[in-house]
């Protein structure tokens, strides 16, 4: 179960993937993968592509890579990804992260500490291996969150008035 | 700007005999309730409804928002009634979003 200052504890294979096989139709609502937009890179590793909307008006296409090898007990990992590698590296891949100003709930860092990317929300894997602070009632709690949290708040920010745009101009192509 | 609730035409005021349905989702599982509620009732009366079919209890800092993100929360003492003829998240899909740690 996951708790404040203690590292993340792998799940067995087989049950990261039960998890997450009961819970995709949930976060589906209904929809294919495809229908959705969605692609499962393998058994524990899913890519959903977000839009964030800036007060102009302007749209903004991100990748978001969740990974189950810990799920249910704790929450998925959650990192923004260079839509053609399907990875991030932290000094190249600044453009493909979103820039979120002064929201108390969610931030994202280029290289949190140098640990690589955080999206620095408590339903994020990332949040409770880097032991960042959280009080208890945010903790992530396998009987009252699915990974459709993690999704849905990333989502939330960025259709919300912190969402900012890109952290970095995309390069020329 | 993407935090205004959505405002679209009405179709029909009175859109069904047993009152307008309501849709509420968590969004902390994506579950989703469906009830008939009333149009004089107030949007925090069917926030109050719909934790109850959710089975869920409210917490501070909860929010309930308008599908597609917009906040409803300086719309709570409005009835359902009031909101139509305002166009406000004229299709009554609401969402209940919880506040989280970070940043």
């Amino acid at each position: 179960m996951a708790q404040a200052g203690t590292a993340p504890v792998l799940a067995t294979p087989s049950d990261a993937i039960a998890a997450f096989e009961r819970d995709l139709p949930k976060a589906l609502k209904g929809r294919t993968l495809e229908e959705a937009g969605w692609r499962r890179l393998d058994g524990i590793t899913l890519l959903v592509p977000l839009q964030g909307q800036q007060a102009n008006g302007t749209v903004d296409d991100y990748l978001l890579r969740l990974g189950f090898a810990c799920y249910p007990d704790w929450p998925p990992s959650a990192i923004f990804v260079n839509t053609q590698t399907l990875s991030y590296d932290p000094a190249k891949d600044k453009c493909w992260l979103p820039h979120l100003d002064g929201c108390n709930e969610i931030a994202i860092h280029q290289n949190y500490n140098n640990q690589g990317q955080l999206v620095c929300c408590s339903l994020t894997l990332e949040f409770y291996a880097v032991k960042h602070g959280v009080q208890p009632e945010h903790v992530w709690n396998p009987q009252m969150h699915n990974f459709s949290a993690t999704i849905n708040q990333i989502n939330w920010a960025l259709k919300s008035q912190f969402y900012k745009g890109r952290q970095d101009v995309l390069p020329l192509r | 700007m993407t935090n205004e609730p959505e405002k679209k035409p009405d179709s029909k005021p009175d859109d069904n005999p047993g009152g307008p349905i309501v849709e509420v989702t968590n969004l902390n599982t994506n579950d989703s309730v469906k009830f008939h509620a009333k149009w004089e009732e107030t949007l925090q009366q069917v926030w109050t409804t719909a934790y109850t079919e959710l089975k869920e209890s409210p917490k501070p800092g909860d929010e309930l928002l308008c599908e597609g993100g917009a906040s409803l929360m300086g719309y709570l003492n409005l009835t359902l009634a009031q909101l139509r003829d305002q166009k406000v998240c004229q299709n009554r899909k609401y969402q209940i979003r919880r506040a989280t740690g970070g940043a």
